[in-house]
């Protein structure tokens, strides 16, 4: 096995609540004096419901469910709550008499008692249910969520040819349900926390136990522990706070909407945080080459998909460096082109007012526009807009002179190939504006220069204590199985060995060659 | 910085990222089609001066150069000994800028004026001076991939417009002629490994430093002959010896279905690269001595300082480019000291002291 | 921390932006260069140069390009080309030419090497261009000839050399930097195509007649297109062609495709006389045998391939002779194999190489092997 054997119980602290409480102090045991200090926290919000009860079949004891409308299933409070307390025949006057109301009268699947008034503000503004009795000190609650949510679907952003369609939503329960049906293993452990003063929202830490490495999760603990922010909205947010390289335009933490990936994910090594509100999943840690890497992947053919694969990196380099290895060789190594096609360069070159470098600023930004305006617009008037706006806005600039057609093939390339990797829009966009202005400088040395910088930058970037380059210097057949070329699954013996150590993934497939059928 | 674990192919590639960046001076030499016989010479004398540096480095394994300065020589030698190689380490830096620069503008953009390329050029070496030897040791390991695929990839690419006679008559030049010739280019290219030692501490545990010499050396040697062996069969002795950047004018010659023409910009692409990777390893070495020198400061807060000593240096080394290929003639009696000289003071001492230690334990 | 920041980008972009793009050839501010003509002023000592360039204005889409030509003068070739500039608005860009035309006058007068200098340390223009000598009056007339693929003659002269040694072995290629070789070269021989003009169906054209022979650098005398063939074969250059003669009694030739040759020349030289052993080994296609030969025969085949390494070696001998009696110059280069056998013994004998050379003794030997004779057997 590998070097990450141990379990990874007691690894972080106990207290796994880091969102910061503002301390409101708890149930006081006085059943008058909590209700009306309740309504006074929650005073100017209709939305929440105090229902009075009368428990018992006399209707002697006084007791209140409190809860908000529309985040409740209210069959539930109905039948389940309310009708067993109003039948209680005999009501137990011994001191643990909640714990028989927890156990034997109500009945619901999940319940706790309370004292801390943080804790029920966030259970209820959730949709549990609070039930304060007369005599008894703590509150009980109540799991009885019921709201409205989307429906599972593909995500937008990750579509493929086959393979599961399933995409997270909003809510992280379903979210963690749905992994949890892909890794049927006590060994998949799921870690709540509450991030954001004012959101308290909820995330998870999933992690397999016997392959994630401790150090990563005990940084990932670290780091989460000293978020300090009053609300998390979306996954962007914990990214951005606990990432490493801050300033760098390329991702150090991986995002997916897709439970195949998270599965996929987990089961090499990786750790994945949900976070409640967003279907949008974060992996860490995160190597460079998952830049290029989709899950479609391992669902078809490999010798497609190795090509897949090569085509997205060569995408990643054509579309950043093709605008400024145009400007360079047309301005300044001239004879770089063969004679015939630098002739016809040079004459659609002549008519044009503007020189070529401030001529493929402009068109550059002008795509962005367009790509922007696409992504915005409502889509009744998108698809003629976006005719309009490329085919006959460009046609009609060439034929009055106003750019030359070159560029615009230029840049039809940049923008095309820019779509085969999604997920590195924005060093893309980076990189190529200084790549341009390199270029339109210095000709080739300046592009020589840009490529050393983003070289260097790409080789220095870690995540939580991985290079994310890391095979930049082995060459065996390990390195590239799953990097550059998508190897054979019977041949994926040793999971990823950065992150894992080699572990052992599969041993004995049957490799299409068996003897008792020749 | 206390890394140790920098496997042993990276820093061989590294070795021959830097013996490869003299071939850019290889209009140095002035023997015609001897040329490679004076390179692979210069490989076999230089040798012992290779074992001197791996011995240096096998005694003290885990430190680097002036780690082994200080903790062999006593207080004012060894201050000394570390400003005098800061010192040499800087001006190399310096000249070495200053030839790749006129390569760039010679070939390609001649009206640019050189600090401005200067200026430029130090960008990605102060970025990757920065960085420190682990990315720097990756990063060599492409470079070294992409220089030994252009170099086959122009071998095959030229198999049509070579002739093998081109290299006859073998050795017409006297051999003192060769020797001499092997021993300034040698200077530049195997000479200043010296520096490699700055970094040597920084290899893994159980790796030599034997290893990655004589490897790198090896690598490195047969590489640069190739490169002037296949410059000499496309051009012929005459052509090559008349041109500045045989290399580069050579690659201009080639030209297969009309599709392959025209390549030579991946030569001065790929040139741009090496030099980028010698110069940051030299910034690197430099700022580490003189950080000694100061009480083990950062040695990142120097990098910048001392790139505008290199900038200034790099102005002012030479007028132009005839004292460009001069002043290789001059370098070697210049570089002997610091290439020769003080590294084998430094091994009498260092094995003085390991008998000695080694006769007391 | 903030600042040292802004100061160190603010230098880097003082550097980029005060001083503005030197280099930045934009391609409407250039006027690509395709083809150089050279000829000289035998009174004045002026050289005067033809450029041509592409027409980039009133060249159509539908691809018919067309080329413009400048004149200028000077007193160096440079000196010349710069003052074209006086003509024109754009600046003149080097890097795309193909061919260099230079006149006779010149190749007689002060030879080629000063005019190749030029072009090679100019890093402009490429090594691979190809020089000719016009043996019209002046090189301007061959420039300014319309081609008949294209309006651009350089690329033509420049496509007709290099494809030549394939198709009729009719001439040769010396790009730039060959020609560099040939003359600095030891016991190396230079020679250059040779261009004319020719009518064709009414219009003027550029046609490629034989070679030119220099003895040093300076034009001594030319070779017709057929001894030119002969002459590949000595140097090991012939990759094509076609051999047609007359076979033995009967009145009409044949025709031999050559479909690939190999020439292994030797050199030895003994008190004072230089031996010369020339093998050729020659592989036929047979093209066009209009008389009653029956060669799907082998004894057929047989016989006719003695005939044609008859006539190759009659042929070469006469080469050689011509050479050393008419010329009286090695013009094959031969003494450059003597060097790279032997170079002390060159170095002594080379000041009167020539001489030597005159009284050598060659000795031919060609092997031919008919490997095919098209489609069909026999006709």
């Amino acid at each position: 096995m590998g070097r990450f054997n141990k379990s990874n119980k007691n690894n972080g602290q106990e207290n796994m609540d880091f969102s910061s409480p503002e301390n409101l102090g708890t149930l006081s045991g006085n059943y008058e004096e909590d209700i009306k200090w309740l309504k006074e926290i929650f005073k100017d919000d209709d939305s929440i419901v105090f229902r009075r009860l009368n428990i018992g079949v006399d209707g002697s004891i006084n007791a209140s469910l409190i809860f908000f409308d529309g985040l409740v299933d209210s069959a539930i409070i109905d039948n389940n709550i309310i009708k067993p307390l109003t039948e209680l025949e005999q009501i137990p006057k011994e001191k643990s008499a909640e714990d028989i109301f927890l156990s034997k009268v109500v009945q619901i699947d999940s319940v706790k008692k309370v004292k801390d008034l943080d804790e029920i503000i966030q259970e209820i503004t959730y949709g549990d249910t609070l039930l304060v009795i007369d005599g008894i000190g703590e509150g009980l609650l109540f799991s009885t969520k019921n709201f409205e949510s989307r429906s599972i679907s593909e995500p937008e952003g990750e579509k493929i040819l086959s393979g599961p369609r399933e995409g997270f939503t909003e809510v992280i329960i379903t979210n963690l349900s749905l992994v949890r049906r892909k890794l049927r293993t006590n060994k998949l452990k799921m870690k709540y926390f509450k991030l954001g003063k004012e959101t308290n929202t909820q995330i998870c830490v999933a992690y397999l136990d016997n392959i994630a490495a401790p150090k990563t999760l005990k940084e990932l603990y670290r780091r989460l522990g000293q978020i300090d922010i009053d609300g998390i909205l979306d996954a962007n947010y914990i990214n951005e706070l606990i990432r490493d390289n801050p300033w760098s335009p390329f991702r150090s933490i991986g995002y997916t909407e897709r439970p195949d990936v998270v599965s996929a994910k987990l089961l090499e090594g990786r750790i994945a945080i949900f976070v409640d509100g967003t279907p949008v999943v974060l992996t860490l840690p995160y190597l460079f080459i998952e830049n290029f890497q989709s899950n479609e992947d391992y669902y078809l053919s490999f010798y497609y998909t190795s090509f897949s694969r090569i085509l997205r990196i060569l995408g990643f380099f054509l579309t950043t460096l093709v605008p400024a290895i145009y400007i360079a060789v047309t301005a300044f190594h001239q004879e770089m082109l063969p004679a015939p096609l630098l002739i016809s360069v040079a004459i659609e070159r002549q008519k044009v007012p503007l020189p070529a470098a401030v001529e493929a600023f402009i068109m550059l930004i002008v795509f962005e526009i367009l790509k922007e305006t696409a992504l915005r617009m409502q889509t009744n008037v998108g698809q003629a807009l976006s005719i309009v706006g490329a085919l006959v806005l460009g046609q009609a600039a060439v034929e009055a002179n106003l750019v030359a057609a070159p560029m615009i093939i230029v840049i039809a390339i940049t923008g095309i190939t820019s779509i085969l990797v999604p997920r590195m829009n924005a060093p893309i966009f980076l990189i190529r504006f200084i790549m341009l202005i390199l270029a339109s400088f210095l000709g080739f040395f300046g592009v020589t220069i840009g490529f050393a910088l983003m070289l260097t930058h790409i080789l220095s970037l870690k995540s939580f204590g991985n290079w994310q380059l890391a095979s930049a210097s082995k060459l065996n057949y390990q390195t590239i199985k799953d990097t550059i070329i998508r190897g054979p699954w019977y041949r994926m013996i040793l999971r990823p060995r950065q992150l894992t150590g080699n572990a052992v993934r599969q041993k004995n497939t049957w490799r299409g060659h068996d003897e008792t059928y020749d | 910085m206390d890394t140790n674990n920098i496997s042993s192919r990276n820093l061989t590639s590294l070795l021959v990222v830097v013996i490869l960046c003299g071939s850019l001076v290889n209009g140095a030499f002035t023997i015609a089609q001897d040329t490679w016989i004076a390179v692979l010479l210069m490989g076999i004398l230089f040798l012992p001066e290779i074992l001197i540096y791996s011995r240096i480095c096998a005694l003290f394994p885990g430190k680097n150069l002036y780690d082994i300065i200080y903790s062999i020589f006593g207080r004012t030698s060894r201050f000394i000994l570390t400003l005098l190689m800061t010192l040499y380490v800087t001006v190399v830096t310096g000249l070495q800028l200053r030839n790749f620069v006129e390569f760039t503008a010679v070939i390609s953009l001649q009206d640019t004026p050189r600090v401005v390329l200067m200026v430029l050029l130090l960008l990605p070496v102060l970025y990757l001076a920065k960085e420190g030897i682990q990315v720097m040791a990756r990063w060599s390991f492409i470079v070294c991939a992409i220089i030994v695929l252009n170099i086959a990839l122009t071998i095959l690419l030229s198999l049509n417009i070579i002739e093998v006679s081109h290299i006859l008559p073998v050795m017409d030049h006297s051999f003192l002629d060769i020797a001499s010739n092997s021993f300034t280019v040698g200077t530049i290219t195997l000479g200043e490994l010296v520096m490699m030692m700055a970094v040597m501490g920084h290899l893994n545990k159980g790796e030599s430093p034997y290893k990655v010499y004589l490897w790198g050396v090896l690598v490195g040697i047969c590489l640069f002959a190739l490169i002037i062996l296949r410059n000499i069969l496309i051009l012929g002795p005459d052509m090559e010896e008349a041109a500045k950047f045989s290399t580069y004018m050579a690659v201009r010659v080639i030209d297969i279905g009309k599709f392959f023409e025209r390549i030579e910009s991946s030569i001065s692409f790929i040139y741009v690269l090496l030099g980028i990777t010698k110069m940051s390893l030299f910034m690197l070495a430099s700022a580490t001595g003189l950080s000694k020198i100061f009480k083990d400061m950062d040695y990142r807060k120097l990098l910048l300082p001392i790139s505008v000593i290199v900038v200034g240096i790099g102005t002012v080394v030479f007028k132009n480019v005839f004292e460009m290929f001069e002043l290789a003639w001059v370098y070697r009696y210049y570089a002997l000291p610091f290439q020769l000289l003080i590294p084998i003071i430094i091994w009498i001492k260092a094995e003085i002291k390991k008998s000695y230690s080694m006769k007391n334990n | 921390m903030m600042r040292r920041m802004i100061s160190f980008i603010s230098m880097i972009l003082c550097c980029i932006f005060l001083s503005g793009c030197w280099n930045y050839k934009g391609l409407d501010d250039i006027d690509i260069v395709t083809g150089l003509a050279i000829d000289k002023d035998q009174g004045s000592d002026i050289y005067q140069i033809t450029i041509e360039i592409v027409d980039t204005q009133t060249s159509g889409r539908e691809g018919e390009i067309s080329a413009k030509y400048i004149d200028a003068e000077g007193r160096t070739i440079f000196d010349a080309i710069r003052n074209s500039k006086k003509k024109l608005i754009n600046k003149l860009y080097g890097g795309n030419m193909q061919t260099l035309i230079i006149s006779k006058e010149i190749a007689e007068a002060e030879g080629v090497s000063i005019i190749i200098e030029e072009l090679l340390r100019d890093g402009e223009p490429r090594e691979t261009i190809s020089i000719v000598i016009s043996e019209e009056e002046t090189a301007k007339e061959i420039l300014l000839t319309d081609g008949i693929d294209s309006n651009i003659i350089s690329y033509e002269i420049h496509e007709m050399i290099t494809e030549d040694n394939k198709v009729t072995a009719s001439t040769v290629d010396m790009p730039l930097y060959q020609t560099y070789n040939s003359i600095k070269g030891n016991g190396k021989a230079l020679v250059l195509p040779v261009v004319r003009r020719i009518n064709n169906i009414n219009k003027n054209v550029v046609e490629g007649n034989g070679i030119a022979l220099f003895k040093d650098d300076y034009l001594h005398g030319f070779l017709s297109p057929r001894d030119t063939m002969y002459y590949l074969f000595i140097v090991d250059r012939v990759r094509g062609g076609v051999i047609s003669f007359p076979i033995g009694d009967l009145d009409e030739s044949i025709s031999m495709e050559i479909k690939d040759s190999k020439t292994d020349t030797k050199i030895s030289s003994n008190q004072n006389k230089i031996y010369v052993d020339i093998n050729v080994k020659v592989k036929l296609n047979i093209m066009e045998v209009k008389s009653q030969l029956n060669i799907s025969n082998v004894d057929e085949r047989d016989k006719l391939e003695t005939q044609t390494e008859e006539y190759i070696e009659k042929h070469i001998t006469e080469l050689f002779e011509k050479a050393q009696s008419e010329y009286e110059i090695d013009i094959f280069g031969s003494g450059n194999l003597l060097y790279k056998k032997d170079p002390d013994l060159w170095r002594k004998i080379e000041t009167h190489w020539d001489e030597l050379f005159q009284s050598a003794v060659i000795k031919v030997k060609v092997e031919a092997d008919i490997i095919s004779s098209g489609v069909l057997k026999n006709y």
